[in-house]
């Protein structure tokens, strides 16, 4: 079985020597690094055009935000007239000094005074019933 | 010995060198592994242009990829595990290409109408069309195990599976190759 092993790893390794016996090893060598230098100047290529790309595709997205947002700008400040801001503004205060003056709102404003005390004794649910 | 540490020491600095964009130091690296990685090819493909193709392009992948190798001292085993299956890769479309092209049963009937005879361009046509049979990995495995000095163990880490594993593919191989060559053992 290992003579027969042997042969077959005998035969590839004639056929493997005999392929690359003029094998050109430094044209090989050659052919790795220009390929090499094509994919890097490529590579580098790309990452310049897919940069460019980003860079307008951000401006554009920038533009718009800011287009956008004048829009949205213009459009609030022509929904509420200077005046009419006047008067509402005007009609709030009102109702302000109305509520000021309305009995109800006066019997709910007063003071309260904290008790201290330091008798232990004392709960401190007993200072309310002083 | 002191050979085998100061030539795994100046793969180390070429690579760290490769790293940091020394192309020189790349150049150096594919010369001491060229050879290596186009027999690797070549057994497994058994056609030396398409070997030779298909080592320039793990090269290139290699350098695109230094970065990712952790260990440069393993630069070897893992740019021969790049060729191996960048090689897969090739049969794995040339055996698409053969069935699209309904060429498998043409190149079956020519392999039987041919004689005993034995020049070097019939026998790498029969090992070529010989290693077709095989499956990826009894290709693989075969083809590794043909390398010189390539340790056993360094073999079944390239192949990602046990020492047992590898040398049950290379029995099969081989097995598989007696029948399809056996007219050019000798």
């Amino acid at each position: 079985m290992n003579e027969v092993n042997r042969d077959i790893d005998e035969l590839l390794r004639r056929n493997t020597e005999r392929q690359l016996a003029d094998f050109d090893w430094d044209r090989h060598r050659q052919t790795v690094m220009h390929r090499l230098a094509v994919t890097q100047a490529r590579e580098s290529r790309r990452v310049v055009a897919v940069g460019a790309v980003v860079g307008v595709a951000a401006a554009l997205v920038l533009t718009g935000v800011y287009a956008c947002m004048s829009l949205l700008r213009g459009t609030h400040r022509d929904a509420i007239p200077p005046t009419e801001t006047a008067a509402v503004q005007e009609s709030v205060e009102d109702d302000l000094l109305l509520a000021s003056t309305d009995p109800t709102t006066i019997l709910l404003t007063g003071s309260m005074q904290l008790l201290v005390s330091n008798d232990s004794t004392l709960a401190p649910h007993s200072l309310w019933d002083q | 010995m002191s050979d085998i540490c100061q030539e795994h020491d100046e793969i180390v600095r070429l690579v760290w060198a490769s790293r940091a964009g020394d192309r020189g130091a790349f150049d150096r690296l594919v010369l001491l592994h060229q050879r290596q990685a186009v027999a690797l090819a070549l057994g497994i493909l058994g056609n030396r242009d398409d070997a030779a193709e298909v080592v320039q392009e793990a090269f290139i992948k290699a350098h695109l990829s230094l970065g990712h190798l952790s260990e440069p001292e393993r630069f070897r085993i893992w740019l021969l595990k790049i060729v191996a299956n960048e090689a897969i890769s090739c049969r794995r479309a040339a055996r698409r290409r053969r069935i699209a092209m309904g060429l498998f049963a043409v190149a079956k009937a020519r392999k039987q109408s041919e004689g005993a005879r034995e020049s070097p361009a019939e026998l790498h046509e029969a090992v070529e069309r010989a290693m077709r049979h095989l499956t990826d990995r009894q290709a693989r495995a075969i083809a590794l195990f043909g390398l010189d000095g390539l340790p056993h163990a360094e073999v079944a880490q390239i192949m990602g599976c046990s020492a047992e594993a590898v040398r049950w593919h290379v029995h099969r191989a081989r097995k598989k190759l007696r029948v399809l060559l056996k007219e050019h053992l000798v």
